[in-house]
Parts: structure tokens; C-alpha cells; sequence
């Protein structure tokens, strides 16, 4: 997708700036001659409204930093509602910033240098204060954490974390008794099913709902309460004139009519009986639902504090409830609270909100914790385009912020609002098209204008040049099915809203029809390639797999942004081994793994039923019925069965990681997700990796602890995040509206535009809260099968699962019945003349009315994403009768005034435009070449990502060469590596003689052991000689002589009894110290030029283009009056020693001679020795070629001998 | 007008100019990974010793997982030089375990059978230990799941008739643990580490691959084990006797995961074939031939930091005028440590730098460009070659092949042959 949104898309001259124009201007300057107030831009999709913000700012930090604050990022607080909104955010301002001063765009850029504006740079990097709401609640909620509970910072927002500890919740309810009662009801009374929500979800949305409007228990259940007796109206039901009324009220008079007709008297006497059921039952759901939401939120407030995790919402409402004292009232945290408020509503002299009409009631208020009268607000945003409101959005904020200058809790004295109705983002024929669409729609109050915003509609007023082809498209297709049906979508034969979709851009991207309107167009990022991006959009993911087939069909590569990551197959294996590897000696785990997962064992049921379910016996079967690779997929569960034990020791990321390397799933060794592109299989093993990476925490950082919150997203993978879209070469893109708001494309497509409008609705809701209404639909157990039908209402009072199939209605019902929601229209139950309006309790029925007009506010959203050409699919005749408040069709086919003409060409209509001016705009009509076929990608010619291919295979990695030698462990290691290696490793020493002791020698080992030994003695004689010690001192232990071999003892020993100190000493002066003062060492020591005792030599080596790190040091470096050198290394001997210690020693000081030799340049012979003092005495000179030191270390990369 | 600190800017003085920077972007961090990894194997390709091959990231935390497969898959062993972290090791969590199962007065299956999971071993193990997951997992699926005293564990075990003997005497092990004096914890705790050591390890040698990754790490960590048992030990004296803390296992245990996250420890590594991959505060004063720089994203490198130190305060104290002056300022504060990183990491190449950086976080959020790059005269890497590099027909890309020799040759340091 492109990024442009931001830009004025003025085209005459690239390289100037752009500069603001008309309301942005405005606004701006509104702003700037203000020292306080509210500022509003009011503004129409692609008219800047970014862009005006990303021009505000950085003049801001401009005028206070020329003003002497050298921290102005610190006074302004700018903030959006999506992540990526939020990381554009400062790049885009201070590329702003930089071109404000380049180009001397304001004032403040003349008294700046370059070093200043560098300097500004840095500090908009840092800027605490820019990023989403969210991000700005985690920063005021770090003030004070510990004031409500927290240890230190909760984690916020982890979704992996939170879905663990909602079920959590939920089981503590359920493992006690004090709750069995209302678990009871409740799970009676809302079983969880595909489309319907449990108690959990349940009690996990109310708990959300009371957060975010900052209820108690009992005030959310005070309206609960309101609502059923707003159903209820007419009082608890005493009679069947009760039941009357209510019809009469809901649907009219001709409703109670029939139903008297049709009901006697005792159909009626049941109808009263089942409805004081209904009402009983229902208010004891509610009154078990209080209950549990008692307890769920106790649960909830201590389990939050004790994982520390907790929703961004509460984030919001902790930051609300507790700057506002709601929270927190002893003297600590009411003295915290003051000092926080004190410092942000000192700090904060600007705040800015973009896309303001998203904003929530909680974040208002607790955002309006922390302005001030003096602040200086700029709030831009768009009602049409409030989206939200099922995701807690409060537009009324906004609404009232344009109206009435109230925002934030304040009644502001300036108040400026400007609008702006310049889009610099579509091409006028498409602006004149959604202008033709959705100004009728949006002002309908059947339509748009159904709920209770007031949306006017400033026309958008396109100021790019026109397009001299064709903006606006229609693919024209003839059909009979029931609009939104698959029928209609996809039918068995023909071409359906799908594939005339497909078609029309197949060949309109073939033979120029879509190209680009402006050569200067380009797409830099990287999923873009220089083609226009071409969106399609859609309401519901419903058909979105019909869509994607039918495009394939037509040679065109889809990346479909809308599939949900754990539906991949691939995912889902890998949750699914997960789950098995829990407890893999589990037969039901095990028959789960066979018979459901995607592993491609399920026709092996019988087969390991045979076997009792036990996976060796399996393996080892010689059944026939086993495929290769299914054998396959059994012995990788085998590796990962046996691995399993190190699954503890390691972090659940790493752990799935291993999973998903075990069993080659991004290679898909066994064709297990075959229908998915190799690029995109590995990405969505990777999101799913590096998710789990991110949720991990401490208290989830468990295989098994993950599991079970990956295995709820695996069974409602709606709940997840979708699939990533990384792959670079695709023609379309399948986006719902939501995922595209805020963005744009150079085509857009609509899709799906049949689909009824109450799918998902408040009609098939059991929680709804919208706008001001909340409600808990009745228990399934109180509907009344018995009464099946009440006049209008088939379902009779009340009946969420019945079937209207047998009254010939579509999938989504109008109703359930007349003690809940409806979408009956008042002119489909009345007679009488009225205008058309949604009829039922209307209480009830705000919150269809919200949703309603949302829907259509969705749509226009959809359309001004465009910005050179909107296709859009429309059959040629709409089967049956027109349903136009029910469906997009109808609006779409109205305001583009399409009458099924003409078969293939072009017509013409006149749009009223800004100005009363009217713009008359040429419609394509099936108007491409459908001989020009799109060029279908070679798949063939790309080769495919390594790690698609490839998996990761350790062993084949060449073995370990050891890099870091000493001397002393070349021969050892060389001579038997893989007795050594371990040792090595452990920085141990390498042993290549016994540790016994000659029975002669006088020493009785407890805390010493031989190694100790050897290395007290050779300290005492390396320090003796550093010390110039002469021999008759030696041999007499002089006072210098007793200190330094009690600091020896001290230094390479554990602490020993005195006996076994004794017996080292009297080692030492018996059979060390005598021989040697009368070692040839000694004579060279004496007559030696220089004595180096202990001599450091290190040395990089390589060999075969590996290199050696060998690193020692020589006890005894000697330069002789002749000039020569002489390297002696002093062994101590407790025993005979036997050849492989001698050769052992030999490479050692040779190794020494050869480092020595590289450092210091000496090219002469340099003598080499070993005197060896103890058990034995024996000097050894060792003649040795450099050429013997090479075959050790090729030795050793050959792995050793 | 504000005074503006002298000492913010990008000092690319000591960046050798000769040598050329190619810039790789890519969608996610794993594939930067990927990326990153396959410019090495192609390099080797081209004849170059691993040893003249760097991998440098600011923080390792976030690349260690993705470098190690993908270096995998492409046939280099990887090493980072980082301090092991002892928490994801098998040994520690075999050392918490048991500090949890003997502070449990009440342990359930899953806490009774977690160390024999990790590996625990008896004293004198025979080739029968550690015990086999299958027969393990079997276990756990035949014990209650309820929570009972050691003793009726113990007792349970004896009694039943499908007790393997070997868990029989390891829970007797548990019954007699001594209370937790400082001298028993050490013992305890050491002999646990000492059987691992002797038993353990080896069977982890022989399972392992040829490379001995996991062997690598669980040396280290074993080594770690015998220091932070000591530790312990000091520690838990010192705290009993200044009456901080009543002898307990569960203090035991706290000290144990205080004192292993402390992460020091030897960071020496063992294969001579391995890549090294290093911390940005690791490559001060070395020379190398090729740099691969990861991470180049803005926030990551470089990274914000925050401080307690009010923002204007850092500021007059960065500008340094009147009694300011005297106060020194943290690099940290205007991102002074990550520019000297980013220098030495560029300083230490002598024939050329790969830059990565990838383009969007696991929330598909964009990442930006790192603003250090900005001072550097790259060479961003095409899609067709970057595709290419990641593809099984692997190829370097046009942007890097200058930087190889003319004659191939690629030897550098000592060779005994000279």
C-alpha cells in the first residue's frame, strides 16, 4: 500500500513543499494566535488532516525552542489511535521540521541553525509525550503503580498473557463452591457455541464494559436491570393484554391484531405463563451474572497484580479512576497524586489529537485528568468516518467538541472549529462518485442519519486534475440468487460478484483501464513494485476465500491481509504437536493429534486403535496403510516426544520454534499447509514465533503454560491477529475496511456488497453494549419453544437458535423473538402512514441504530480510500424485492444511478459538487478488454525462499574444533578429543596420567588434590626464582622462602589440616628443593643474561583457513650470555611418568618456543626443556619442528585422532 | 534562543571512509536474520575464513533466536558472545526445581517429577540415568494429580506396582534432604551439579550434533552452577546470621534466580569454526574484515533511553554553563553510547560493512531506518538481489562483491605456513 495519505497531492511541482491550504491554513493560524483553547478541524477524508498536525508540531517545538525553552518537546503532547499512525508519526515531523527551516516556512526557522535544528531532532525522537493514546496512559500510569497495587510496571496489553489469566479468572469461579450456583445458571443459560459467546466472553466484556465507563458492579447491573424492564415496559406480564401492549408498542397495532387472531385462549394463557418465565429466568441469569462478575472482577484485580499484566483499557481506567481520586485515598497516594498532576499539568501546554473521533469515554476522562484551562488543544478528526463505536469509540466527544467547544472536560473560551472539505487524495470523477453515493446515504434517517450522531455531509471537493479515462467502474453481472448468498457471490457456473470483479481488474490492469492517473506515482515500500496498488474491501471476511479463489483464477496473485493467523494450517499443526507434547502419553491428546490436526494422520485411526494408541507400537508396525510420510510425521513426533524434557529448560518461543523446526513446517515436508505460498507459510510461522516471543513473560514462559492460551486462539482464530502480507509480488490485496482506514490505494475495489447489514448485529448479540445501551439478552433456557410464533415475530417471545428457514428468511435473523432486539422496519409491521424507522424496545433498539448507521459510515469510509479508480460489482437486475436500508447494493446502484446499461461501455451522470456546481462523470460499464489477459506470474522462474526449502539441520554443521588452546592441552586434545572435550569445555584440566601417588613420597591427600600439588610447588619455584632467591637460602627456607611457600599454600589450595600441610612442606623441601638448586635449570638460571619467569605468549593461528587462539605461559624464559634463548618448563612428578605425559609436556614447551618465537621475531634456535622435580628427577631437552605443532592443529580440525 | 549542547552531534571521524557500506532491508526481524546469515555463507563462499566475519548487534536479546536458525540453516555455527543466561538452562532450572520441590510441604506430581525432567541423577549414576522422557511422561500420567506430603509420595510409590525403581529412589532422595543449613544447601545443591556434571553432560555430548552447541552451553553452564552455589551458600550465612532470613528452601530458591540473573560469568567460546556475533560494546579496538551490522532501526539502535533525570536538567547540564558545568553528563542522554558503538563497529571493518534492518515489527507496525545510517554513505541492496540472497540460488549481491579481493584471497592473521 502506498503511503501517501499525508500529502496534498498537488502534482505540478514535486520538489517544493507542500504548504498548507485553506481550513488547514486556518486552523494553523487559529492555533498559533492562540495561547489557549480549542481548536478543531473537522475534516473530510484525504483533505490533510495529518498532514496539518504533522505541520503543527514541529512549528510549535520551533516557536518555543526560538522562544528559550531548549526542552519544547516536553510541553506538547501530540497523540493517534493506531501504532502505525504512531511510528509515522515522528519521522514525518521531523522530516517537517527540517523543511519548515530549509525552505523558511515559518518565522521561527530564521533564527535557528542548522546544529539547532539537529539538536530539535533529537529531542522530537525523544519526545515522551508523541505516540499513540495508549502509549501516553503507560507513561502517567508508571507514576504511580505502586499507589494501586502493583509492584513495578505491569506489562500492557499482552494479549497472550491476558487471554491466560481471563481463563483463569474464570476457572477460580468455577473451582469454587460459593459460585456453583450462579456457574450453573449461567452456563446454562449461555452455552458458549461458534457464533455465541460463554460465560467467559461474556463475563470478560461486561468486566471491559464496567472499566471503560467506570461502573461498579452494581451500577452495571442497574442497567441490565433497565433494560429488561425496558423490554418489559408494560410491567411484569399478568396478562395477555401485557403481551399485547408490547407488541403494539414494538410493532404496531396490526401485530396484536393477528396474534389475537391466531392464538386462543389457551394458546394465549401459555403465552402469559411462558413470558413470566422469561422474565423470571432472565432477571435470575442477571442476578447470577452479578455474582460471578463480583467475583470475576476480584479475581481480575488480584491476578492483574500478581502476573502484572493488565489491558490497555485498564491502563485508561487506572489512570482515570486514580487521578481523579477515585483511587487511592490514603495520604501516600493522595500526595502522589498531587505531585503527578502537579508535573504533567505544569509540563503539558499543548495537546493534540489526531483522528479525534475515535477517542473513548475512559480515555477522554482520563486524559482530561491532565489538561488545563491554558492548554492549547488541536483536535482533528471526522465523524463520517467513526468507525469504532463497537470498539468503545465515543464519537458524541468529538461531536460535542465541534458543536458546543466542550472537550475534555472543559467549556472552552476560544473556540475555533474550521472544516475542510478539500480532498487532495481522490481524482474528481471518484470524489464527484462518493459524494453521488454517500450524501444520501449519510443524511438518510433510515441509513446513515439512523443513529443518534448528527452527521451532515460536506461534499468532498477533489482538487487534483482529472482523469481523462474512466474513474469510476462498474463490473456488471447478471444473477438470480439472493444477494450475498454464495450464489450470488461465487455461483457453480457463471460469473458471479466475484468473478466479474475478478475479470474487470484481471483485464483492466491488462489493457491500461487502471493505470495510473499521474506518471509520478510510485510505490516505494516494500510490498509495492511499481504497479498501482489495488485494494479490494471488504465488510465481513465471510466469502473472502471465494474472492481470493476467483481473482486466482484470473492469473492475479492475491495477499490476502484478512486471514487469520491461526487459521494457517501450519499454525495450527504446530498448537496442535504443542498440546500433544503436553502430556504425550495421553490418549486423548494423542487421538486429537491423529484424527483432527492437519497433520495428515487421520486415515491412521484405525491403525492406532489396533495399537492401543500407543505411538511406538505404531511406528514399528509393518502395516501397509502407513504412507511414507505419514511414517515420517510419526518419527518427527517421536524426536520431539524424546526432546520434550528440554522443553523445560528453555522459553516457549524457542521451544515452538524447535516444534516448527522438528517437523519441517516451513519447508512443509509433509504437505501440510500445500496451498500456501512458501514466502507467506514461512511468514506465518515466524509472526507466530516471534507473537509468542513477545506475550512470553514469567509466569507464562512454559510450553505448556502457552499452550493453553494458543489453543483458545487455534479454536477462535478470529480472536488472533490476522496473517502477515511480506510477500513482494502481488497484483491484489483483500483488506477489510477496518485494516485499511486511515489509508488509501491507487484502486479500490468493493466487495461483498449484498451481505446483509445485521449479520453480527445486537439481534444475534447476548452482551450488547453500544452507545449509551447494555444489555445480557435473555437465557436460552428461557425461551419458549412452545410459542412459535407471535404474529410478526416468528421466534414467538423469545428464541435465539430457531430456525427461519421454515418462514423463508435469510442466515441472519430480524429478530429473536419480542423480548429482544429486532431490524423490522416500522412499514413492514404498520400500516399506518409514518415515517420509516427501526421498530422494537427502544432501549434496545439505540444500539441497532448505532450499529446501523455505523455500517453505513463504513462504507463511506470504504470509498474514499480511492484515489485514481473505484470498481465496484452491482448485478445488472437485484433478484427479489430492493431492500435498500438492509444492504449497501441498492445505495451504491442509486447513486451511480446503473440501470444494467449498457452491456459494455461507458454512460454518463451529473453529480451535484461543492458550490451548487454539478459535475457530469463518465462511468465504465464491463468496459476492458476481456481478450487482454493479466499476465499470469511465473512462479516457476523465482526460485524459492531458502527457508522454504531448507530446513535447519544441526548435525550438518562440521563438528567442534576447540579454539582456544593452552600448551599444555594441544596433545590431549588432539590425541583423544572426545574424552577431553568435555573437560575442555568446562575449562578443567585435561588429565592424561593417574592421580596416584608414589608410596615414597610423604604426602596424604584430603583437601588437595594432585593438580593442587603441582601447582603449590611450581608457584613455590616460579616465585622463589622472581624472587631471586639464591641456594643456599633455598636450601636453608629462609624467612622469605617460609612466607612464600605459606602464600602458596594459601593460593592453589582449599584450606587443609595442618598434617596435610605439613606433608606438602616436608614434599617440597625433600624432594623438590634439593634437587632443584641442583638442576641444570638452576645453572641457567644463574648465568642467564634475563630470566622471565611465567611468561605470558599468545598467539592467533590458522590453519586451513581456521584460526587457533593458542594462549600459555612459560615458566622459565631464559636469554643466555650467548644471545640464545632457552624456554624450561618445571614439572612436578608424584609418580613414574609415562610416555603419553612426556609427549604431553613435549608439545607444550615446544608450543611455547614456537609463540616465543613468532612474538619476538627470533629466528635462531631456541633450547627447549623439561626438568621434571618429585617422585622423579629428569631434565628432557626437546628438539621439535614448527611442522609437528601444524600436524597437531590439523589435527585437531580434522576432529582429533 | 536556547544554548544548544556541543557534544550531540555524530562524530564519523574515526570511520574509515574506504569502506564500503551496503544497506539490506527486509520485512521482519527474522528475515533480517536470514539476510544477514546468508551474506555470511555467501561470503565463505567466496573463499573468506569465518574468523574474518563479525556479526554485531547493540542488544543481542531479540537476535540471538532468529541468528541461530537461520546461521543454522545455512551451515555456519553461530556463537554469541554474550554471558550465558542461566535461567534457560537445563541445569539452573534443575537446581530451582529442587529448591521448589523441597520448599513445597505439599508438592504435585508436576513438581515432584520436574527435576528428574531436568536430569537429576543420583551421586553414583549409572548409564541408566537420567532417566528416559517416555518413561518419565508415562509416570506423570500414571501419579495422581492431587498434591500429598513427600512421605506419601513416597509411600504411593513404594506401593505401586508399576514403580520404576529409579523413581522410587529418587523420591526416597527427596524424603531425606537435610533441613537447609548453608553447609547441607551447599552440598546438596553441589552434589546435584556435581552428577550432572558427571552424568549429565555426557549424555547431552553423546545426543548432541557434531557442533556441540547445547554441550557448549551446558558446560557453561554447569561451570556457572558450581560458582552460584557458592554463592548461595555465602550468601544464605550471611543473610541467617544477620537475621534476614529464616532457613528455608524457598529462600534458597530466591537467591538462586536473584543471583542468576546477574549474568556474569565466562564468555569464552570453544569453536574455532563458529561465527562470531557479538554486542556492539564488544567490538571496541578489533579490526575485522567484513562487518555485518543488524538491528539498524530507529529505537533499537539507537535505543531510548530513559532517565530520572528531568530532561531540562539534562540539558543545562549538557550545555555546561555556570555551576552545571561542573556536573558530567551520561552519554546516554543524547545517545552518545550508541553513536561510540556504531563508530567502533564501523572502525572495526577494514574491507567492508553490511548494514540490515528490517521494516516492520511482529504487529506489522513500520520500523524505521536508524538515524545512524543517515551518516553513512550506504549502498542499499535491490529487491531482485536482496530476493536472490534469500532464495536457494543464493548469490552476493552486486553491492557486496566489490569488497572481496581481486585475487580471492581472503588469508589474514598468523599462518604457521608463512
Amino acid at each position: 500500500m502506498s503511503d501517501r495519505s499525508n500529502k496534498n497531492d498537488d502534482t505540478t511541482d514535486c520538489d517544493d513543499p507542500i504548504k498548507l491550504r485553506d481550513a488547514q491554513r486556518r486552523i494553523r493560524d487559529a492555533y498559533f494566535d492562540h495561547d489557549a483553547g480549542l481548536h478543531v478541524l473537522n475534516c473530510n477524508p484525504g483533505a490533510g488532516k495529518s498532514l496539518t498536525i504533522t505541520d503543527v508540531v514541529p512549528e510549535e517545538l520551533l516557536r518555543r525552542y526560538v522562544a528559550g525553552d531548549p526542552t519544547p518537546e516536553q510541553r506538547v503532547c501530540v497523540v493517534s489511535f493506531t501504532r502505525d499512525d504512531a511510528t509515522d508519526f515522528v519521522p514525518k515531523v521531523i522530516e517537517r521540521l527540517r523543511e519548515l527551516v530549509e525552505y523558511d516556512m515559518t518565522p521561527a526557522a530564521a533564527a535557528v541553525s542548522d546544529d539547532d535544528v539537529e539538536y530539535l531532532v533529537e529531542r522530537v525522537r525523544q519526545a515522551p509525550l508523541f505516540g499513540t493514546i495508549d502509549s501516553v496512559f503507560r507513561r502517567l500510569f508508571g507514576e504511580f503503580v505502586a499507589e494501586v497495587g502493583f509492584a513495578e510496571m505491569p506489562d500492557v496489553g499482552n494479549e497472550g498473557q491476558l487471554t491466560r489469566l481471563h481463563a483463569d479468572c474464570y476457572e477460580e469461579l468455577a473451582s469454587e463452591s460459593a459460585y456453583a450456583e450462579a456457574i450453573d445458571v449461567v452456563e446454562a443459560g449461555y452455552p458458549p457455541g461458534k457464533y455465541d459467546d460463554g460465560p467467559t466472553d461474556l463475563l470478560r466484556q461486561a468486566l471491559h464494559h464496567c472499566r471503560s465507563r467506570r461502573l461498579t458492579t452494581a451500577e452495571f447491573i442497574t442497567e441490565l436491570h433497565a433494560t429488561v424492564d425496558a423490554v418489559y415496559d408494560e410491567g411484569k406480564t399478568t396478562s395477555f393484554d401485557d403481551v399485547a401492549a408490547a407488541l403494539a408498542r414494538c410493532v404496531g397495532i396490526e401485530a396484536v391484531d393477528e396474534a389475537r387472531r391466531s392464538l386462543d385462549t389457551v394458546d394465549r394463557e401459555e403465552v402469559v405463563a411462558a413470558d413470566q418465565r422469561l422474565h423470571a429466568k432472565w432477571i435470575g441469569a442477571i442476578d447470577a451474572f452479578e455474582t460471578l462478575l463480583d467475583g470475576y472482577r476480584e479475581a481480575y484485580r488480584r491476578l492483574t497484580r500478581e502476573r502484572g499484566v493488565i489491558s490497555h483499557t485498564d491502563c485508561s481506567f487506572l489512570v482515570a479512576e486514580f487521578l481523579s481520586g477515585n483511587l487511592g485515598t490514603d495520604d501516600t497516594a493522595t500526595k502522589k497524586r498531587e505531585r503527578v498532576l502537579k508535573r504533567y499539568r505544569d509540563r503539558i501546554e499543548s495537546v493534540i489529537i489526531d483522528e479525534s473521533q475515535d477517542i473513548s469515554q475512559i480515555q477522554h476522562e482520563a486524559l482530561a485528568q491532565v489538561v488545563t484551562e491554558d492548554c492549547r488543544i488541536l483536535a482533528a478528526g471526522d465523524l463520517r468516518q467513526s468507525v469504532y463505536v463497537w470498539r468503545d469509540a465515543h464519537p458524541r466527544l468529538f461531536e460535542r467538541a465541534v458543536e458546543e467547544g466542550r472537550y475534555l472536560g472543559i467549556d472552552w473560551d476560544t473556540h475555533v472549529v474550521e472544516t475542510a472539505a478539500t480532498s487532495y487524495r481522490c481524482t474528481p470523477d471518484v470524489a464527484a462518485a462518493v459524494n453521488a453515493i454517500a450524501e444520501p446515504m449519510l443524511t438518510d434517517p433510515t441509513r446513515g442519519d439512523v443513529g443518534a450522531l448528527d452527521v451532515a455531509y460536506p461534499r468532498l471537493d477533489a482538487v487534483r486534475d482529472p482523469n481523462l479515462v474512466p474513474s469510476v467502474h462498474i463490473a456488471a453481472f447478471d444473477t438470480d440468487a439472493v444477494p450475498g448468498s454464495i450464489p450470488y457471490v461465487s455461483p457453480d457456473s457463471g460469473k458471479g460478484e466475484a468473478g466479474i470483479l475478478a475479470t474487470y481488474l484481471s483485464c483492466g490492469l491488462a489493457d491500461g483501464t487502471l493505470d495510473h492517473v499521474d506518471s509520478e506515482t510510485e510505490a516505494t515500500d516494500e510490498v509495492g513494485h511499481g504497479n498501482p496498488d489495488v485494494t479490494v474491501l471488504f465488510r465481513w471476511r465471510t466469502h473472502m476465500d471465494r474472492y481470493r479463489q476467483a481473482f486466482e483464477a484470473e492469473g492475479l496473485t492475491v495477499a490476502d491481509a484478512s486471514t487469520y493467523l491461526f487459521d494457517s494450517p501450519a499454525v495450527t499443526a504446530a498448537i496442535d504437536v504443542a498440546e500433544w507434547l503436553a502430556d504425550p502419553v495421553d490418549t486423548d491428546r494423542l487421538r486429537a493429534l491423529v484424527t483432527e490436526s492437519e497433520l495428515g494422520l487421520s486415515t491412521l485411526e484405525a491403525t492406532f486403535e489396533a495399537h492401543d494408541w500407543q505411538l511406538d507400537a505404531v511406528r514399528d508396525a509393518p502395516s501397509s496403510d502407513i504412507s511414507s510420510q505419514q511414517r515420517d510425521v510419526l518419527d518427527r513426533l517421536n524426536r520431539l516426544r524424546v526432546q520434550r524434557t528440554t522443553f523445560r529448560s528453555q522459553s516457549a518461543a524457542v521451544s515452538l520454534a524447535d516444534i516448527i523446526d522438528t517437523l519441517g513446517l516451513r519447508v512443509d515436508l509433509n504437505d501440510i499447509d500445500p496451498r500456501v505460498e512458501p514466502a507467506q507459510r514461512v511468514a506465518n510461522l515466524d509472526k507466530l514465533v516471534e507473537l509468542v516471543g513477545q506475550w512470553e513473560t514469567q509466569s507464562l514462559n512454559d510450553l505448556n503454560d502457552l499452550t493453553d492460551v494458543l489453543t483458545q486462539y487455534r479454536d477462535e482464530p478470529y480472536t488472533g491477529p490476522t496473517q502477515p502480507v511480506h510477500t513482494d509480488d502481488h497484483d491484489v490485496v483483500l483488506k477489510t475496511i477496518h485494516q485499511m482506514k486511515g489509508d488509501e490505494s491507487d484502486i479500490v475495489a468493493l466487495a461483498d456488497i449484498g451481505h446483509p447489514l445485521r449479520k453480527h448485529g445486537p439481534v444475534s448479540q447476548r452482551f450488547v453494549a453500544t452507545g449509551p445501551m447494555v444489555g445480557l439478552a435473555p437465557p436460552i433456557h428461557a425461551a419458549a419453544p412452545g410459542v412459535e410464533a407471535l404474529s410478526v415475530y416468528t421466534r414467538g417471545l423469545y428464541d435465539p437458535d430457531g430456525d427461519d428457514a421454515q418462514f423463508g428468511l435469510t442466515t441472519y435473523p430480524i429478530d429473536v423473538g419480542l423480548r429482544w432486539a429486532s431490524e423490522r422496519w416500522s412499514n413492514e409491521t404498520r400500516t399506518e402512514p409514518s415515517d420509516s424507522e427501526l421498530v422494537g424496545h427502544d432501549r434496545i433498539q439505540t444500539a441497532t441504530r448505532l450499529t446501523r448507521s455505523e455500517a453505513w459510515r463504513l462504507l463511506f469510509v470504504a470509498l474514499s480510500r480511492t484515489r485514481d479508480h473505484l470498481v465496484v460489482p452491482l448485478p445488472r437486475d437485484i433478484p427479489g424485492s430492493e431492500r435498500p436500508r438492509d444492504r449497501w447494493l441498492e445505495s451504491i446502484r442509486d447513486g451511480l444511478e446503473f440501470d444494467g446499461t449498457p452491456a459494455a461501455g461507458t454512460y454518463s451522470i451529473d453529480v451535484e459538487a461543492p458550490g451548487e456546481r454539478i459535475r457530469s462523470i463518465d462511468v465504465a460499464v464491463n468496459a476492458v478488454d476481456t481478450l487482454t489477459t493479466h499476465v499470469t506470474h511465473d512462479d516457476a522462474a523465482t526460485p524459492p525462499p531458502l527457508t522454504a526449502t531448507s530446513p535447519p539441520e544441526k548435525d550438518d554443521l562440521p563438528g567442534l574444533v576447540p579454539r582456544l588452546l593452552r600448551p599444555s592441552t594441544i596433545y590431549p586434545l588432539s590425541e583423544e578429543q572426545e574424552a577431553n572435550i568435555l573437560d575442555h569445555l568446562q575449562g578443567r584440566p585435561l588429565h592424561t596420567d593417574t592421580d596416584t601417588i608414589d608410596d615414597e613420597l610423604p604426602l596424604t591427600l584430603n583437601e588437595f588434590d594432585t593438580e593442587d600439588v603441582g601447582s603449590f610447588v611450581h608457584g613455590v619455584l616460579t616465585q622463589c626464582v622472581d624472587h631471586n632467591i639464591s641456594a643456599h637460602d633455598l636450601r636453608g627456607q629462609s624467612a622469605t622462602v617460609e612466607r612464600i611457600i605459606d602464600d602458596q599454600l594459601h593460593h592453589h589450595g582449599p584450606p587443609a589440616d595442618q598434617a596435610e600441610r605439613d606433608g606438602l612442606i616436608e614434599f617440597l623441601i625433600q624432594f623438590v628443593l634439593p634437587d632443584f638448586v641442583t638442576s641444570k635449570l638452576w645453572k641457567q638460571l644463574e648465568r642467564a643474561d634475563t630470566v622471565t619467569v611465567e611468561k605470558p605468549l599468545r598467539m592467533h593461528i590458522r590453519r586451513d583457513n581456521v584460526e587457533f587462539e593458542v594462549e600459555g605461559q612459560a615458566d622459565f624464559l631464559l636469554q643466555n650470555p650467548d644471545g640464545s634463548w632457552s624456554i624450561t618448563d618445571a614439572k612436578i612428578a608424584l609418580t613414574d611418568m609415562n610416555t603419553e605425559t612426556r609427549r604431553r609436556y613435549e608439545i607444550q614447551v615446544s608450543c611455547y618456543a614456537t609463540l616465543f618465537a613468532a612474538e619476538s621475531g627470533v629466528d635462531g634456535p631456541i633450547n627447549c626443556a623439561i626438568e621434571t622435580f618429585g617422585s622423579v628427577t629428569d631434565r628432557q631437552e626437546i628438539q621439535f619442528p614448527s611442522s609437528e605443532l601444524q600436524e597437531y592443529l590439523d589435527t585437531l580440525l580434522g576432529g582429533g585422532k | 534562543m536556547t544554548d544548544t549542547p556541543s557534544a550531540i552531534r555524530f562524530d564519523a571521524s574515526n570511520v574509515d571512509p574506504d569502506v564500503p557500506v551496503a544497506e539490506v532491508e527486509v520485512t521482519t526481524r527474522y528475515q533480517e536474520a536470514r539476510a544477514a546469515m546468508a551474506v555470511v555463507a555467501t561470503l565463505r563462499e567466496h573463499g573468506v575464513p569465518v574468523r574474518d566475519i563479525v556479526v554485531v548487534a547493540r542488544n543481542l536479546d531479540g537476535y540471538e533466536e532468529p541468528l541461530t536458525r537461520a546461521a543454522i540453516r545455512q551451515g555456519v555455527t553461530p556463537v554469541f558472545w554474550t554471558q550465558i543466561d542461566l535461567v534457560e538452562t537445563e541445569l539452573y532450572r534443575l537446581i530451582v526445581s529442587l529448591c521448589e520441590l523441597f520448599g513445597d510441604a505439599e508438592p504435585d506430581s508436576e513438581v515432584l517429577l520436574r527435576p528428574l525432567e531436568l536430569g537429576w541423577t543420583p551421586n553414583e549414576a549409572t548409564d541408566e540415568w537420567p532417566l528416559p522422557a517416555e518413561m518419565l511422561a508415562e509416570t506423570s500420567h500414571r501419579l495422581p494429580g492431587d498434591s500429598r506430603p513427600i512421605h506419601a509420595w513416597n509411600s504411593l510409590l513404594d506401593e505401586a506396582r508399576w514403580t520404576d525403581r529409579r523413581v522410587s529412589e529418587y523420591v526416597e532422595w527427596v524424603a531425606n534432604t537435610p533441613e537447609p543449613t548453608p553447609t547441607t544447601v551447599a552440598a546438596v545443591l553441589g552434589g546435584v551439579v556435581e552428577s550432572y556434571r558427571k552424568s549429565v553432560l555426557s549424555d547431552r555430548q553423546a545426543a548432541d550434533s557434531p557442533a556441540l552447541l547445547e554441550t557448549e552451553t551446558a558446560a557453561r553452564a554447569t561451570v556457572r552452577m558450581e560458582t552460584l552455589v557458592e554463592q548461595v551458600e555465602s550468601k544464605y550465612n550471611q543473610r541467617l546470621s544477620d537475621g534476614w532470613t529464616n532457613e528455608s528452601w524457598t529462600a534458597v530458591q530466591g537467591m538462586c534466580e536473584s543471583l542468576a540473573r546477574q549474568r556474569p560469568g565466562r564468555r569464552e567460546h570453544a569453536n574455532a569454526r563458529a561465527l562470531d556475533i557479538l554486542e556492539a560494546n564488544d567490538i571496541w579496538a578489533r579490526e575485522i574484515p567484513y562487518v555485518v551490522i543488524v538491528g539498524l532501526v530507529d529505537g533499537e539502535w539507537p535505543i531510548r533511553t530513559e532517565s530520572t533525570i528531568p530532561p531540562e536538567l539534562q540539558h543545562t547540564i549538557l550545555v555546561g554553563d555556570g555551576p552545571a558545568g561542573r556536573l558530567a553528563p551520561r552519554t546516554a542522554w543524547h545517545g552518545g553510547r550508541d553513536r561510540d558503538q556504531i563508530c567502533d563497529t564501523i572502525a572495526a571493518a577494514t574491507r567492508g560493512i553490511i548494514a540490515t534492518r528490517h521494516a516492520l515489527d511482529v504487529d506489522e507496525n513500520r520500523q524505521f531506518r536508524s538515524p545512524l545510517l543517515d551518516h553513512l554513505d550506504t549502498e542499499l541492496i535491490d529487491r531482485a538481489a536482496r530476493q536472490q540472497l534469500l532464495n536457494t540460488d543464493r548469490a552476493l549481491p552486486k553491492q557486496i562483491e566489490p569488497m572481496l579481493p581481486d585475487d580471492g584471497s581472503e588469508i589474514s592473521g598468523s599462518d604457521l605456513d608463512e
